[in-house]
C-alpha cells in the first residue's frame, strides 16, 4: 500500500497510503468488500506512517497525514489502525459541509432509517452491531450524513469500532462477524473494528428517509423501555449531538428540521440485545404497515 | 409599551404539541420556547402589538383564567423572549 489504494466508502473516495503492516493487514480484512478506484482522485489523500525525527527510534509511533498534513498529536504506533479509522472520520466531519453531520449510528429497515444519536458509553455501537446482522442496513456506526436540500440520509457504512466489553458481548452475539484485532491502552480503552455487512457496502448508493430518532442507553439489568420523545425536544438533542449544526446556519436547521419533522422519536433502555432487536423489529414493521 | 420583532431577522420554526424551536437567522441560535411563549412570537410575525393586546391575545387563545394573570404573564413573556434577542420595544 506504500503507492496507495483507492476506494469509495459510499459517497467519499478516500486514498490510503502506508507501509505500516498492521495498517495493511487490517485494511485487506475489513475492506476488502469495498470497490477500488482506479485514481488519481480521492475526497481525501491519507497516510499512517511513523513520525519523522528522532522519536521514532525512541518509542514507535504513528502519525495520521490528511493531505499532507498531520491533524493530531502521534499514537502509540499498535494503534495505527484505529487512528486510521478516527482519522478517516475527522477528515468526514470536518470537511464534508454540504452534509449536516450528526454523531450518531443510523440503520435502515424497510426503507425507512432509525438514527442514534447518543455520547460515547451509551450502547450506540453496540446495538448498531447487533442490529445490523439481525436484517438492518447499515448506514453508518459514528457519522449520520444527512442531505441539505432534501434531508435525505446517506449511507457511508465503514466498520463498527467497538470498545471494552462490547467487543466480546458482539463476538458472541455474532460470531460469524470479522473482527481487527483488539488494540489495547487508547484513550477509549481496548477498541476492535468490526467489518459491515457485504450488503449494507453494496446498498452503499442508496439513500434512506429518516423514520425514527431513537436515544439509545445501555443499562446492565434494566427492563426495556421505549419512551416516546416531543419532537422539539429531540431537535434540540440531536443539535447538540451534530458536528455542524450551528457552523450551517439556516440550511441546519431546515435539514434536521426535515429528519425530525418525518421521524417518531424515543429514549430507549435495554439490556438485553434480543429484546433491543427485536423491540426495534417492532417500530420497522408498524412503518411497514402504515 | 408596543413590541414588535427584532429587526432584520427571520425566524424559522418546528412546534410539536407543547413546545417551538426557533431558529433566529440574523443570531444564529436556536431557542425551545413554550407552546404560550411561541404564540406570543407568532402574533408579533403578524404586525407590532401593544402589551394590553398581547394580554388579551393570550387570554383568548390559550382560554387563561382571570385569576392567571394574563397581564403579569405576558409581560414576563415579552421579557424573556426580548432577553432572547427575538423581540425589542418599539422606538416611542
Amino acid at each position: 500500500m506504500a503507492d496507495g489504494v483507492y476506494f469509495r466508502t459510499g459517497t467519499f473516495i478516500a486514498c490510503l497510503r502506508t507501509r505500516i503492516e498492521r495498517v495493511a493487514a487490517s485494511f485487506s480484512l475489513l475492506y476488502s468488500d469495498y470497490p477500488l478506484q482506479d485514481g488519481p482522485y480521492a475526497d481525501f489523500h491519507v497516510e499512517l506512517a511513523p513520525p519523522r525525527g528522532l522519536r521514532r527510534w525512541l518509542r514507535p509511533q504513528v502519525d495520521f497525514i490528511a493531505d499532507g498534513h498531520a491533524p493530531f498529536a502521534a499514537l502509540p504506533a499498535d494503534q495505527a489502525f484505529p487512528m486510521f479509522e478516527w482519522g478517516l472520520n475527522w477528515c468526514v466531519s470536518s470537511q464534508a459541509q454540504h452534509y449536516l453531520i450528526i454523531h450518531a449510528a443510523v440503520v435502515e429497515k424497510n426503507g425507512r432509517a432509525a438514527i442514534l444519536p447518543a455520547p460515547p458509553g451509551s450502547g450506540k455501537s453496540t446495538l448498531c452491531a447487533a442490529l445490523i446482522h439481525h436484517g438492518w442496513r447499515l448506514l453508518s456506526d459514528e457519522l449520520t450524513l444527512i442531505r441539505r436540500d432534501d434531508a435525505a440520509l446517506i449511507p457511508l457504512p465503514r466498520p463498527v469500532s467497538l470498545k471494552n466489553a462490547s467487543i466480546d458481548v458482539i463476538k458472541r452475539y455474532v460470531p460469524h462477524a470479522t473482527f481487527s484485532p483488539s488494540v489495547t491502552d487508547t484513550v477509549k480503552g481496548t477498541v476492535a473494528q468490526m467489518k459491515a455487512p457485504a450488503n449494507s457496502i453494496e446498498r452503499a448508493d442508496q439513500a434512506a428517509a429518516p423514520g425514527w430518532i431513537v436515544f439509545p442507553r445501555y443499562e446492565a439489568n434494566a427492563t426495556l423501555a421505549l419512551t416516546p420523545v416531543p419532537r422539539s425536544r429531540a431537535f434540540m438533542r440531536v443539535a447538540d449531538n451534530a458536528f455542524n449544526y450551528t457552523r450551517l446556519g439556516a440550511a441546519g436547521f431546515e435539514a434536521l428540521k426535515g429528519v425530525v419533522a418525518h421521524s417518531d422519536c424515543y429514549d430507549f433502555r435495554y439490556s438485553v440485545l434480543d429484546e433491543a432487536v427485536a423491540a426495534f423489529d417492532r417500530l420497522a414493521s408498524q412503518a411497514g404497515n402504515r | 409599551m408596543n413590541w414588535q420583532l427584532r429587526a432584520g431577522q427571520r425566524l424559522r420554526m418546528l412546534s410539536d404539541d407543547e413546545e417551538t424551536v426557533v431558529y433566529n437567522d440574523l443570531s444564529g441560535d436556536t431557542h425551545l420556547l413554550s407552546g404560550i411563549a411561541a404564540s406570543l412570537l407568532e402574533r408579533l410575525r403578524q404586525g407590532p402589538a401593544d402589551e394590553d393586546s398581547l394580554a388579551g391575545y393570550l387570554a383568548g387563545e390559550w382560554d387563561l383564567d382571570p385569576d392567571m394573570a394574563p397581564a403579569e404573564l405576558a409581560s414576563q413573556l415579552l421579557s424573556d423572549l426580548a432577553a432572547l434577542s427575538l423581540i425589542e420595544p418599539m422606538p416611542s
